[in-house]
């Protein structure tokens, strides 16, 4: 379902609001994705009644009437428990919105639940949520991906038609691109941030999760923009002009044999590139240096972000908090240890080792360069092309259970995704088809979005 | 290399059970091996990148502000005492 469509049948009165989100809750609970960690189903459907009155009434309605939306649960809803999947916030009910909510509330679109995710938005799995994984509805042997696993299933299951994610090294594009859906990471501070639980500031967005990049677009340029609470929040260009094919320069990055790309979406990626330039679109190929040890690059800077931002997760500021212990530092340790999975724990600890002055900081001091270089390199090629085309990921999604056997599983398929968070730069990802996985990721100037949405609405009719 | 001191640095236990102990320490190790690799890049004479260069941070107006409703604040801690966090022993040997 798109907005488009969903609106058409309330307009034509082909189906009430009311009527449609009840059908919304119905398909939650009988698809039993688990997609979901908390619903708010009594307030979605009051909601839903109030938009009936208002159409019946004819009154004027906004871009998002009727429109269901799912919210990853790592962004704070007042009066509505947000744990990010984590048995530490398992209780958690914020006192404040986060901005972003505070936009929607605004709106005639309606807030369905809280989505599943990976705990504290650290996997790409979403086996590492306190509340068990989430079923890829495109394929239910196969992870959905993560960390915005649920907001994903959500949209691909159709349990909301539209999601919010958030992404710090993919994951809102990673989900998406294994559930066969769209998923857009927009420019480092294009959506305020203020609310949303951190887990690596310099590289965390809130990103959205849809079936169509129309209905991205939608949703970006109501939710978009600069916030008084959020320092780091910009206002990006507008864009008018349309796009005429034969100017779009785009580049796409080599698949060097040392990515150890699937061999499967290698191919598929090629018969995309294929559409393009039968297109009339001019693919030029392009290479950047240290792709191959780009993952590690963002673990570290990742790790060490993290570590600083979690550290108020500690049972007494936040968090749940065991009954016995002997000292203040035993009451946080315990607290912390009982309360985190596995995969956090590993996060924490490595940050606090790879910013540890027993080793001079030299993982944090390369890591650091690395990024400097791979930014001013892609800025460089953005300079003359309009787009960098990449695959979204560079394998196809895992088996259920496979991902917690190797701890580097978190990080081993998304190469292509972090660069856009190293570089602060907007990403979008496109199904590159509609009965198989595997996605294109378009990425484009830094605070042109927009062009960029533009961009992609076309690439997407070709690809389709 | 001596992960133990690392967990606890970020206040966490390793695992007392001897075989999930030695399974937490392998999967750090692995990242921490992958990261040596890293290390390998020829980088010399590169520029740091700097988190802060494209943003500003101008003060906010002086003006007075209600604050948070402390009861809002506490809401949801179990561990309040005369309108205070706390803890039973904050001086410690």
């Amino acid at each position: 379902m798109n907005i488009n469509d969903l609106q058409k049948k309330y307009f034509d009165n082909e189906i009430t609001v009311e009527e449609y989100i009840k059908e919304v809750f119905e398909n939650i609970k009988n698809n039993n994705y688990n997609a979901f960690i908390t619903l708010n189903e009594e307030k979605a459907i009051e909601k839903a009644k109030l938009l009936d009155k208002k159409l019946k009434e004819n009154k004027k309605v906004d871009k998002l009437f009727g429109i269901p939306i799912a919210i990853k649960d790592n962004i704070l809803t007042k009066d509505l428990r947000t744990t990010a999947a984590s048995k530490s916030l398992k209780n958690f009910i914020p006192i404040y919105d986060a901005d972003v909510i505070t936009k929607l509330n605004e709106t005639d679109a309606i807030i369905i639940g809280k989505t599943n995710m990976d705990e504290y938005a650290m996997g790409s799995s979403s086996e590492t949520s306190y509340f068990g994984p989430t079923i890829n509805p495109f394929n239910p042997e196969l992870t959905p991906g993560g960390s915005s696993s649920g907001s994903a299933a959500a949209v691909a299951g159709d349990e909301s038609v539209l999601a919010l994610g958030t992404d710090t090294g993919g994951s809102v594009r990673n989900p998406a691109d294994f559930c066969n859906v769209v998923g857009f990471a927009p420019s480092f501070g294009a959506i305020s941030r203020y609310g949303v639980i951190s887990m690596s500031n310099s590289f965390d967005r809130v990103g959205i999760i849809s079936n169509t990049v129309d209905d991205a677009l939608v949703l970006f340029n109501i939710i978009k923009g600069k916030s008084k609470n959020d320092f780091t929040s910009i206002d990006v260009e507008e864009f008018e002009e349309s796009i005429d094919l034969k100017d779009l320069k785009v580049a796409k990055v080599e698949l060097k044999d040392v990515y150890d790309v699937d061999e499967t979406i290698h191919k598929r990626f090629d018969k995309a590139v294929q559409k393009l330039e039968e297109n009339n679109i001019s693919v030029d190929t392009v290479t950047l240096d240290h792709l191959e040890v780009l993952n590690q690059v963002y673990t570290v800077i990742m790790s060490i972000e993290a570590e600083s931002n979690i550290a108020k997760i500690d049972g007494l500021r936040y968090g749940e908090s065991v009954e016995q212990y002997d000292t203040t530092e035993d009451f946080y340790m315990r607290n912390r240890t009982e309360n985190f999975g596995e995969e956090v724990k590993r996060r924490l600890a490595l940050g606090n080792f790879f910013a540890s002055k027993d080793n001079n900081q030299k993982y944090y001091k390369k890591s650091m360069q690395i990024r400097n270089k791979l930014k001013m390199q892609v800025e460089d090629i953005l300079s003359k092309y309009d787009i960098i085309l990449t695959p979204t990921t560079t394998a196809l999604p895992k088996e259920k259970g496979k991902s917690t056997e190797d701890s580097y599983s978190s990080f081993d398929s998304g190469m292509f995704n972090i660069i856009t968070n190293l570089t602060n730069l907007p990403s979008i990802s496109i199904p590159m088809n509609e009965s198989e996985q595997g996605s294109v990721q378009l990425t484009g100037n830094r605070n042109q979005d927009m062009k960029l949405l533009n961009i992609a609405k076309v690439i997407e009719g070709i690809l389709k | 290399m001596d992960v133990e001191r690392y967990y606890k640095k970020a206040y966490l236990y390793l695992p007392e059970d001897g075989k999930e102990r030695e399974d937490v320490i392998k999967k750090f190790k692995r990242l921490v091996d992958l990261a040596d690799e890293m290390l390998k890049e020829d980088t010399e004479g590169l520029d740091y990148y700097e988190i802060t260069s494209e943003i500003s941070s101008p003060l906010r107006e002086d003006e007075v502000e209600d604050s948070i409703d402390r009861e809002l604040i506490f809401k949801n801690t179990k561990h309040r005492e005369y309108g205070y966090f706390k803890l039973d022993n904050i001086m410690e040997e």
